[in-house]
């Protein structure tokens, strides 16, 4: 499996409405053009890629960046390896 | 005119606040407008808020003294539009800006010398009442249909409390808030347009609730005349509650005029004691729960919002609604890009991601 980074990018871009060169710091809404809907979307199709259970919605609220979305990610991952 | 008022209004930046904004500078008022981070005010159909003799002051409602300098000016008016007004949001960010926010704004005018406050409510604080609903009833027991409701609710009651202690006011209150009368245009698509997106893009094709239920849509420009006026003479409407509001819309209607647009699809409504979201596809599910289900009370409520007070006090006609108006909100969003675009689906997006990686 390649790293949860990369995999994270490219689930962000392919749901991007306006694509665009994906940096930590690229805006999911004024640089990708995400709405709320769309970030919704969003954490639907990174559940459903990385297999993992709800996202943390209210985490999700604070989400604004795509090293944002990486580290949302990232905790989910963590916190499933750690349950028995 | 009388003499020119110097009005503080807060959320000035907002979608309701920024056209209120528009009108009181029209009318030769003095404007000074709190905002969380914007440097400019837009209008709903897109302009820039120019002219007149606007001062615009960054804060935050959620800080006491709503964390401003003092302004060195004495105020006629404070109209109180800022708010979270999306759905689904934690409690504590409706605590924090709707209610919290509003006794921050109650003790900034009574300091600044009782200054005279407009409180922009909304008209479902009636929660999950059928029936009609009058503008001078306010607590009756009702349960509130999400917490957005309820923290608009409970600021209300502070609002109310604050008016007995002494504080003039007069609370303006807005159905559900939506396109421009005659053109249909509205500058930020939420609330109610998010469900249309779900609904008329397929992604939630059934919903618990009644074809006889009704929406009671206010075009944006109405609200802000409505509250202008309540700024302007407040005198004539101290101490009364102002239902700003449209002609209801039900269900029935609005899957009528849906019909009407071929790339649309049109919801099933199934009573709401026999809807059980675990039927639903896995993909459907997952949309009902996080977005949906939210805004479930419009497709149940069979509420009618009585405007007696607001009719005699601002002489205006109820802005005509029905499946007129619902047509220009949807050719509207169409022409905007926010309906009906072809933005790849998650099964789509995901697939893509699949092939690229064999």
């Amino acid at each position: 499996m390649k790293d949860v980074k990369t995999e994270a990018y490219a689930v962000i871009a392919a749901m991007a409405p306006e694509p665009a060169v994906l940096t930590d710091d690229t805006d999911l809404r004024t640089g990708l053009h995400y709405d709320s809907v769309r970030l919704i979307e969003l954490t639907i199709a990174l559940e459903r890629h990385f297999e993992m259970a709800a996202l943390n919605l209210d985490d999700a609220v604070t989400v604004t960046s795509v090293g944002d979305v990486v580290a949302l990610v990232d905790r989910a991952l963590s916190n499933r390896s750690g349950t028995p | 005119m009388s003499r020119p008022l110097t009005v503080f209004v807060t959320g000035a930046g907002g979608l309701v606040g920024a056209e209120v904004v528009t009108r009181l500078l029209g009318a030769g008022h003095r404007v000074i407008g709190l905002v969380h981070h914007q440097t400019d005010l837009v209008r709903n159909n897109g302009r820039p808020v120019k002219g007149g003799d606007l001062r615009l002051v960054k804060g935050d409602v959620t800080r006491p003294g709503l964390g401003i300098p003092a302004l060195g000016e004495k105020l006629d008016r404070i109209v109180h539009c800022a708010a979270v007004t999306d759905f689904g949001r934690p409690d504590e960010v409706y605590r924090s800006i709707n209610l919290n926010g509003t006794a921050n704004v109650i003790a900034f005018a009574a300091t600044a010398g009782e200054v005279p406050l407009v409180h922009v409510s909304t008209a479902y604080v009636c929660g999950e009442r059928e029936g009609v609903v009058t503008e001078d009833e306010l607590d009756v027991g009702q349960r509130s249909g999400n917490l957005y409701e309820e923290s608009k609710l409970r600021a209300e009651l502070l609002v109310r409390k604050a008016a007995a202690d002494g504080l003039p006011v007069v609370v303006v209150r807005p159905s559900i808030v939506t396109g421009d009368a005659r053109t249909g245009a509205i500058r930020d698509f939420k609330n109610l347009y998010v469900v249309l997106k779900m609904i008329t893009e397929g992604k939630v094709r059934s919903l618990p609730g009644h074809f006889d239920a009704s929406l009671d849509l206010v075009p944006v420009d109405y609200v802000a005349d409505v509250i202008a006026d309540a700024t302007q003479r407040f005198a004539e409407a101290d101490g009364q509650t102002l239902h700003a509001v449209g002609t209801r819309l039900r269900l029935r209607d609005v899957s009528d005029t849906l019909a009407e647009f071929p790339s649309f699809q049109v919801p099933n409504y199934i009573a709401p004691a026999t809807f059980d979201a675990n039927r639903l596809p896995d993909l459907e599910k997952a949309y009902y729960q996080r977005v949906v289900s939210l805004y479930e009370g419009y497709f149940r409520r069979r509420v009618q919002f009585d405007d007696h007070a607001a009719a005699a006090f601002t002489g205006r006609r109820r802005p005509a609604g029905g499946r007129a108006y619902l047509r220009k909100l949807l050719d509207h969003a169409v022409k905007a890009g926010y309906l009906g675009s072809a933005l790849p689906t998650i099964p789509q997006a995901l697939a893509a991601l699949q092939r690229e990686t064999r």
